[in-house]
């Protein structure tokens, strides 16, 4: 249910679910249809009339936040944001090191870090058990994809 | 029938069976490993083996792999295979609130009933099934299609036009590659790898998997793991009441079964549609993806029935009703085994030694879930630390076996954080997923029913067939209940009706409660929780 309170802003009162979604469907649709313009004819049926109901459903959310006005929390709190965002980063940093080193490696060098960054403050002791646990943890998954189930995994410099 | 009963009794062959059906659990429970991916695997081995040996071990992998998907949907909220989509709605809330194992004791009972069901069914009624599976042309498929999308865009999430709008983006994903007609290349962008389509458990491992690590590490300084680790005892003595109302199994088990000899239609679409009718039903409809145990019953029972009920069509008439009976049908062809009706007179030892095998594999998932389950529910207790980089080298395994391509990898990742926008803007991805899911069968359907339209009119193509017409009334049927529902439900909450025992939790459906804006000044629940990690940060 969206609320609205006479201490909100013109700007602030739509920023909802609606606004954003319907947003997102509407460049979505838009995107596609223009993507898709030269396609023959039954190639392009299927896609337009999808594009044209994102479109569709995006302008009916879009003038619903405006009409229904409330603001909603859509984002997380700063910190939360901020583990996101370096969660992300690490994960892009996994892949880019996974072609070079080989899943084993990456997978341990990956694990070691997130572990290192959630963990609490460290000590050798812990250190020393957050290496073990990441290299027993992808030791476990690559002997059990790679060796046991036969299921090809990334190759690199190393395993 | 009894002669294949006993063949499926020998000790060795039991022992097979075992050996399948713990094969198709670990196969199930591993994202992006699929029940296809294992009978795919298992065939090789198959050669060596008689053929009742095989194809025993190939019905109880299959049949395991259909429970297994449930056990990373009910405990991290990742379906292993699209199968359990819907299971988990309510299985991850269950584990949430410390009932992990409940969820898993309940999946594993409501796999055994529909496994037995639908196996029952392939015994007694294959011929008339058969039959009813060939009414169904593309125009059926299509409205079919629709009809699990208009219902995933109304169960999941607050709004239904977001559902909507989730489930046609899904589908507009799903023409990615050559087009089903005339063989054009759409939205590749000029990527290669982008030509056969966008693989689906790359698709289920990035919308499910990623935006879940991604609020667990969000929500690490409040919740240090998933849930709490289930202790109490007699849990399946407690469960078991619970979970067996009969009703709701019978329901689940027959839709399961008839949803599951269609061809191409299979089990995302039984669970899903067993699922939307045990919420219509239930008293406690309110309950529904707040952890719900007749949500994962309804769900479990529906996807298990219809396994072996797609071997219907696949060992009457040799036409496959899912992925995995396709393979099962090039290993019974590889082991010189024609479908058909004359299979049932000329080889009756080894079909019949089949059938019951899928039915004795329910049996042991049962066991084998109930067995196994205090030791799969311990990863809700396993901290974040150590979970999230286990699963996100689990997805990347899973997104790579596929092809053998690190492109899935990106791909994958870039799905999963396009994912985590969408859940944050209150766009639920089950929808999505479900529309790459139904894509090619709504778009081959509306293609074909075009053509055939070509020849009549499009009236009598798509609306005047009797199936057609009952779809497409259940279709309507279906938005104007969700439309009324919510609009009472909407009045209840201003009433001030609402049950203050039924707290909205947001992790249900990927949004937010709405929060009223604050007069200026007062500080807001937000504005708390920085404040906690903010100081957080400086303790550390």
């Amino acid at each position: 249910m969206t609320t609205q309170t006479d201490q909100t802003s013109p700007i602030e009162g739509v920023l909802n679910y609606n606004l954003f979604s319907g947003l997102a469907f509407f460049l979505l649709g838009a995107g596609a249809l223009q993507a898709g313009g030269s396609w023959g004819e039954r190639a392009w049926l299927f896609p337009n009339v999808l594009s044209t109901g994102l479109i569709v459903v995006g302008a009916v959310l879009v003038v619903s936040a405006l009409l229904k006005r409330g603001r909603q929390r859509m984002f997380p709190s700063w910190g939360a944001a901020v583990d996101a965002a370096w969660f992300i980063a690490a994960v892009v940093g996994y892949f880019v090191i996974l072609g070079g080193l080989g899943y084993l490696v990456a997978t341990i060098t990956f694990m070691f870090a997130v572990s290192l960054v959630l963990g609490g403050r460290p000590t050798l002791l812990s250190l020393a058990i957050k290496l073990l646990s990441s290299a027993a943890g992808a030791m476990a998954l690559y002997a059990l994809f790679a060796l046991l189930l036969n299921v090809p995994l990334p190759e690199g410099t190393w395993l | 029938m009894i002669e294949g009963l006993l063949a499926s009794l020998q000790p060795m062959h039991l022992l097979y069976l075992l050996g399948g059906v713990l094969g198709g659990v670990l196969v199930g429970c591993l994202p992006g490993l699929t029940a296809t991916m294992g009978t795919a695997l298992l065939v090789p081995f198959t050669f060596v083996m008689e053929p009742t040996a095989g194809l025993v071990m190939l019905g109880g992998l299959y049949i395991g792999a259909m429970y297994g998907d449930a056990i990373p949907a009910c405990l991290v909220n990742i379906p292993g295979t699209p199968s359990s989509l819907a299971t988990s709605f309510d299985g991850f809330p269950m584990t949430e609130k410390g009932q992990g194992r409940r969820a898993l004791i309940a999946a594993c009972f409501s796999s055994a009933v529909g496994a037995v069901v639908g196996g029952v069914a392939l015994l007694l009624l294959s011929p008339p099934l058969a039959a009813l599976s060939l009414q169904f042309g593309p125009p059926e498929f299509f409205w079919l299609g629709i009809l699990a999308l208009t219902i995933m865009g109304s169960i999941v999430g607050k709004s239904f036009l977001r559902g909507i709008g989730a489930g046609m983006f899904g589908l507009l994903l799903s023409t990615i590659g050559v087009a089903v007609s005339g063989g054009e290349t759409r939205f590749t962008f000029d990527q290669y790898q982008l030509m056969g389509g966008i693989s689906l458990p790359v698709v289920l491992i990035g919308l499910f998997a990623i935006p879940q690590l991604i609020k667990l590490i969000e929500g690490r300084r409040t919740k240090s793991s998933i849930g709490t680790l289930d202790r109490e005892k007699g849990v399946l003595r407690k469960t078991l009441p619970r979970a067996a109302n009969p009703v709701n199994l019978a329901r689940s088990s027959v839709l399961g079964t008839v949803i599951g000899i269609l061809p191409g239609a299979g089990s995302p679409i039984a669970a899903l549609i067993s699922y939307n009718e045990a919420k219509r039903w239930s008293r406690n409809k309110r309950q529904f993806g707040k952890g719900a145990i007749e949500g994962v019953v309804a769900s479990e029972t529906a996807n298990n029935a219809a396994a072996p009920a797609s071997m219907v069509p696949t060992l009457t008439l040799g036409v496959p009703g899912s992925s995995p009976s396709a393979v099962i049908l090039g290993a019974l062809l590889l082991h010189g085994l024609r479908p058909g009706g004359e299979l049932f007179q000329t080889n009756p030892d080894i079909v019949y030694a089949f059938i019951w095998a899928m039915i004795i594999g329910g049996l042991l998932v049962f066991v084998v879930g109930v067995l196994f389950s205090p030791l799969l529910v311990s990863v809700v207790a396993v901290p974040v630390q150590i979970l999230v980089p286990a699963i996100a080298g689990l997805a990347v395994v899973g997104s790579f076996a596929i092809r053998n391509n690190i492109f899935d990898v990106y791909l994958m990742f870039i799905i999963g954080v396009a994912g985590y926008l969408l859940t944050k803007v209150g766009v639920p991805v089950a929808p999505v997923a479900l529309g790459i899911i139904l894509g090619p069968i709504v778009e081959s359907g509306l293609d074909t029913a075009l053509s055939m339209a070509q020849g009549s009119s499009y009236m009598e193509v798509f609306v005047l067939r009797p199936i057609s017409a009952g779809l497409i009334l259940l279709t309507v049927a279906s938005i104007v209940w969700t439309v009324l529902s919510r609009r009472a439900e909407r009045r209840r909450q201003l009433a001030g009706e609402d049950d203050p025992d039924e707290p909205e939790d947001p992790a249900d459906t990927g949004e937010e409660p709405d929060v009223p804006e604050p007069p200026r000044g007062e500080p807001t629940g937000q504005a708390t929780v920085e404040e906690t990690d903010q100081s957080e940060v400086r303790s550390r």
